[in-house]
């Protein structure tokens, strides 16, 4: 998801028509992402322009006119000021790359004695390593904020899914770390016979990375999860508490049941 | 001092003899004079201690009114109103949708690039969360694990020696200092409910922060909860519940339920079978009926539960609680729909992972009925 908007070279379009196309583009294109202030910059020479931010490209900062057109200042030229705002306000441009590896969780061989129970579950963990990368070349001083999801799928009811685990990392991008940026997390997933003898538990089905700025904006999404394809989707994901169970769609689902078990024919 | 007093008499028939009569007359004038003086004196004196036990002016009885329960609140350390506001908006919080940091289930590890994952404040178990929910009517829970030392080092115990040190807690008036020689978790969780179903034994080492895999061996350990409870109402009620292996309760000192595991239950104390006791059934096994007993309208009382696991494998701490004055519907079996214990509101996500293992009707889960003191 690109931090920009649409770019119109056409002069067919009417200047005001052609600004509120532009800005309702960039709204239903990247969702929640604001569009940046509307600001003087100015250069070393001394020469003012109000604009707001586009983009970093090629060493140059484009910034958008209020009628719409591009300015571009190489970042050398910025005055200081400026390029202090565009360290600490304007977030990179970055990428994600996930990584997950899974393994049987390792077990005390004493969790359960044997004259009492065997293991009959199975505890799969899932590792996801996470490298946020900046793409952009201007230095960022601000942190930016990485969510992962974990999701699972009950067994029972596959239709159901359901959060296994999220958590969250703050992210700096420095010269120190060459402008990565890793961290891992994992979850179980667990697969066991309740008492009653139904099979339950959730199978591991993928994972959603968001990386916001400072403001709780999204800046890029991951994720290996076919339905999570909208916004609205994701949005309604992160929202849901750990163990919550949903359907593809994002909406609430009720909790799964144990079936009804009479224990008076164990005793 | 035996030779001084013929001297002073000496001085004073010395004094007498020869001196003119008007000097006398002088003297004797001068006498009276200061005797009037000192009289005045002395009284003026006596007026003034007389104006010191004058009793104080009546206190105005509002006042006094408004000190007595800033005094109490001291004594009992009562959190004020504004904390009545806190605990009032922890009812509202199942509709607050905070974002998860991780689940306790999950393993976190560090970051790569030196900094590490934020830390783990919102994740609440069906054991309780690392923070007070409900300030003043949370149970504060302590894990101890009789299979290691203090030190961590693997203690010598087996199931009589983890019976027989249940039973030395329960007759030492509950006192923890039994326990003392044994590993005791640093986390603490605080709850409004003890109603844990049927899970495996495993998960509770890891609520209370301790990392679950082959370096912990999750048996021979036990919760200890106390907190306080009230009922506004006041009424008599009774405990029922089933706990897999340790479930204790006692209210006020006195013991009022043992729904502990099986003929376990009579090694942790001496413990006379109730009316409907195991006559029913909660998650996999029989459930327990304790004794009732009154709570006096508001009046706050403390309520302690050890719950607890010996062999490993299933655990469970179904705690409910039966109102003598109300009927209950009842479950297929026949068994009263009873409210499960609580001195809050159930928060959604805590709500939603006991369902998960409760059977349908085993419980009510949304019953009014709550014990807060706040």
């Amino acid at each position: 998801m690109k931090f920009k908007t649409f770019h119109f070279s056409s002069g067919l379009i009417f200047r005001p028509l052609r600004y509120f196309i532009t800005l309702m583009a960039a709204t239903l294109l990247y969702g929640s992402i604001a569009v940046a202030e509307m600001r003087v910059w100015e250069d070393t020479s001394g020469k003012q322009v109000k604009a707001r931010f586009d983009r970093e490209l090629f060493g140059s900062v484009e910034l958008r006119r209020p009628d719409g057109s591009l300015y571009s200042i190489p970042l050398e030229n910025l005055s200081p000021q400026d390029l202090r705002y565009l360290r600490t306000r304007i977030p990179p441009e970055i990428e994600i790359e996930v990584r997950t590896l899974k393994r049987e969780k390792e077990r005390n061989k004493n969790a359960t004695r044997s004259e009492f129970e065997q293991f009959s579950d199975e505890i799969e963990v899932v590792t996801a390593n996470v490298l946020i990368r900046q793409k952009s070349s201007a230095d960022f001083e601000g942190a930016l904020r990485a969510e992962i999801y974990f999701i699972g799928r009950e067994v029972a009811t596959p239709e159901i899914y359901r959060l296994s685990a999220k958590s969250t990392a703050q992210v700096r991008l420095t010269e120190e770390n060459q402008r990565k940026f890793a961290f891992g997390s994992s979850a179980d997933f667990r697969i066991y016979e309740e008492y009653n003898k139904d099979t339950r538990g959730a199978d591991y089905v993928g994972y959603l990375v968001v990386v916001l700025d400072a403001m709780g904006k999204k800046l890029k999404t991951r994720t290996n999860v076919s339905w999570l394809d909208e916004d609205e989707k994701i949005d309604a994901l992160r929202k849901f508490y750990v163990d919550a169970f949903f359907d593809a769609n994002c909406r609430k689902r009720s909790v799964p049941r144990p079936s009804y078990y009479d224990a008076r024919n164990e005793f | 001092m035996p030779k001084l007093k013929p001297k002073s008499e000496k001085k004073i028939k010395k004094t007498g003899k020869g001196t003119p009569s008007a000097l006398l007359i002088s003297i004797a004038v001068h006498a009276v004079i200061l005797l009037l003086a000192g009289g005045l004196v002395v009284f003026s004196a006596i007026k003034k201690k007389e104006k010191k036990f004058v009793p104080p002016p009546p206190v105005d009885r509002p006042k006094m009114d408004l000190k007595k329960p800033r005094v109490k609140v001291k004594k009992e350390s009562r959190p004020r109103a504004t904390t009545r506001i806190a605990s009032k908006s922890v009812a509202s919080m199942p509709d607050i949708q905070l974002p998860d940091i991780s689940s306790a289930g999950s393993g976190l590890s560090g970051g790569v690039s030196g900094y590490e994952l934020v830390p783990d404040v919102s994740a609440m178990s069906v054991f309780g969360g690392s923070s007070s929910v409900a300030v003043g009517n949370d149970f504060e829970g302590t894990f101890y694990s009789l299979r290691y030392d203090r030190r961590g080092q693997k203690a010598n115990m087996d199931d009589p020696e983890f019976r027989r040190t249940i039973r030395r807690f329960v007759e030492m008036n509950w006192n923890p200092f039994v326990f003392a020689p044994y590993y005791r978790s640093p986390q603490k969780l605080y709850t409004t409910q003890i109603f844990i179903p049927t899970i495996s034994s495993e998960f509770a080492p890891s609520y209370f922060g301790i990392p679950s895999g082959p370096d912990f061996d999750p048996v021979f350990w036990c919760v200890h909860y106390k907190g306080k409870i009230m009922r506004k109402e006041g009424g008599r009620f009774r405990f029922w519940g089933f706990g897999d292996d340790v479930l204790l309760v006692r209210v006020n000192g006195e013991l009022v339920l043992n729904a502990s595991w099986g003929n376990d239950r009579h090694e942790f104390s001496d413990w006379e079978r109730q009316d409907e006791d195991y006559k029913y059934f909660m998650g996999h096994a029989q459930a327990a009926a304790g004794q009732w007993f009154e709570l006096e309208p508001g009046v706050p009382v403390e309520m302690e539960v050890l719950v607890g696991e010996i062999p490993g494998g299933f655990f469970c701490a179904y705690l409910v609680i039966e109102d003598e004055s109300v009927d209950y519907a009842e479950n297929r079996q026949g068994m009263p729909i009873l409210p499960v214990f609580k001195t809050a509101e159930i928060p959604d996500r805590v709500k939603d992972k006991i369902k998960y293992t409760l059977i349908d009707g085993e419980a009510d889960l949304d019953s009014e009925l709550m014990f807060n003191v706040y």
